[in-house]
């Protein structure tokens, strides 16, 4: 599998001049409660989506912007993938959603007690966003508000 | 940026990066740094032991009472 210095030239220089905003400081929300009191909802720029769902754009200039919610019932071989992502081959997703979505495995956290619970719901982006202002104004703080709404206490992201 | 504004209404987050540099720039308050390849922030498919331990190593990041950015290498070798 390859690691950002087994990219070629290209793709390494596209990642060291993608349009990431440098920020001097952290937000910082701390949690003040036991894991095993906290609600954990999960996040991921995986491209996942549900049958019945719009797939992501992969042609869209600048990157998809939107998300989907993903059910925390869904049986995670049903979970279908749409990424533009040059450097992402989901091969071994197809194989082991857990890889980048890890559901089961947190399902077994809730089930071990070590969290209280999962959220009833995910959300899924796509990633690969070269023009994130849409992300940054409007569809990061859409799911912020939802997580608020569905009482999370933690938010756990993973990239591809 | 979508873990800094979940972060910003009051939530607490936690993240995995494939790419260190990445991370230093964005900040995210707190972030595990794992020595895999990109599509791979779990490490390997079918390997729920190697799994749990990123996800382990993530949430111990939550026990941490830096102030962030939190930015900590995986203990786990490749």
């Amino acid at each position: 599998m390859a690691s950002f210095n087994d990219l070629g030239f290209l793709d390494r220089h596209l990642i060291r001049l993608y349009p990431f905003k440098k920020y001097n400081t952290s937000p910082n929300s701390p949690l003040n409660k036991p894991l095993d009191q906290t609600r954990i909802a999960l996040i991921t720029t995986g491209g996942f989506y549900m049958d019945g769902q719009q797939p992501f754009n992969i042609k869209k200039l600048g990157g998809d912007c939107s998300f989907r919610e993903i059910a925390n019932s869904i049986n995670i071989q049903d979970l279908l993938i749409q990424h533009s992502s040059s450097v992402y081959d989901p091969s071994d997703t197809k194989t082991d959603v857990n890889l980048v979505f890890p559901l089961v495995r947190f399902r077994e956290l809730e089930d071990k007690g070590i969290i209280k619970s999962l959220n009833h719901r995910h959300f899924s982006f796509m990633g690969s966003i070269s023009r994130p202002k849409q992300l940054i104004n409007h569809t990061a703080p859409q799911v912020a508000k939802l997580l608020i709404d569905d009482k999370v206490d933690v938010a756990f992201l993973t990239p591809v | 940026m979508i873990q800094r504004a979940i972060e910003d209404v009051g939530i607490t987050t936690v993240s995995i990066t494939l790419v260190e540099n990445v991370a230093k720039r964005i900040k995210p308050p707190r972030v595990l740094s794992v020595p895999f390849g990109f599509g791979h922030p779990l490490g390997e498919p079918n390997n729920p032991t190697l799994q749990h331990t990123v996800i382990s190593e993530a949430l111990g990041l939550l026990e941490n009472n830096e102030p962030p950015p939190i930015l900590k290498r995986s203990l786990i070798s490749t």
